[in-house]
């Protein structure tokens, strides 16, 4: 007899009977930029990235944007997200220090702006 | 919470989009060792209280006619930390996080080798620039 193999829940489904199941299966980089449309969505576009910390959610949106400008108050977290863009040789994507409210870019305008967890 | 909104409008071109995404107040975090849920956190009261007043922002700039509403939903983000030590800090630097050590924190010390995962849900927002 055939054993029948059932689909895993997605990541994303919470239900109180699959709740242990879910956990085991983490969500990975890249499966934001799915849920808040997919790559589609961040094609060739201009991305800003609001709260942007150490860069986490802009990084993924680089994949696909034209151009990516992470903005966060922490200058820490900025210096740390640049390091990074370095390291892996990254050029459509920069960091500034600045804050939600003033949005310090000049004259710049963006296709897309994501509020990283920061309103 | 409404300026940041206006100073979005003003970046993002006509038809542009803004996703608002941000931890969802009415999903405990919970944090995974071994692959099981083994503790949830609870957040504090100013956690909620700060999601209502981001929602009731939306509601406003909405209403402005600045945006148009667009689909929402929710996705669930997973923090991987080292051990317990590295996961205390994390906490202990955020203030969203209430009663860490007096509840948590002792579920969580069969687990303080780790590696331990935080699962929060993010609730996002697609709001149209109008």
């Amino acid at each position: 007899m055939r054993a029948v193999r059932r689909p895993l829940p997605s990541p994303f489904t919470d239900t109180s009977a699959g709740r242990l199941v879910v956990v085991t299966r983490h969500p990975k980089a890249g499966h934001e930029i799915r849920a808040f449309g997919g790559p589609a969505r961040f094609r060739g576009k201009d991305v800003l990235d609001i709260g942007t910390g150490n860069g986490r959610l802009a990084f993924d949106a680089a994949r696909y944007a034209r151009r990516v400008v992470g903005i966060d108050p922490s200058g820490d977290a900025v210096r740390v997200a640049r390091e990074k863009a370095e390291r892996l040789g990254l050029t459509n994507v920069t960091f500034r220090v600045g804050s939600a409210q003033e949005l310090d870019v000049g004259r710049e305008r963006f296709d897309l702006a994501i509020f990283s967890w920061s309103l | 919470m409404v300026d940041a909104l206006r100073a979005a409008h003003q970046r993002v071109r006509p038809g542009g989009l803004v996703i608002d995404a941000r931890p969802d107040a009415s999903r405990h975090p919970r944090i995974v060792a071994r692959g099981r849920v083994r503790a949830y956190l609870r957040q504090c009261e100013d956690a909620e209280e700060r999601d209502r007043r981001a929602d009731a922002a939306v509601v406003r700039v909405v209403e402005r006619g600045l945006f148009q509403r667009g689909e929402t939903g929710r996705v669930w983000h997973g923090s991987r930390f080292a051990d317990l030590a590295e996961l205390d800090d994390y906490v202990n630097d955020s203030a969203r996080y209430c009663d860490y050590e007096r509840g948590t924190r002792r579920a969580l010390i069969p687990f303080k080798r780790g590696p331990l995962t935080m699962r929060r849900a993010i609730k996002f927002e697609v709001l149209a620039r109008i």
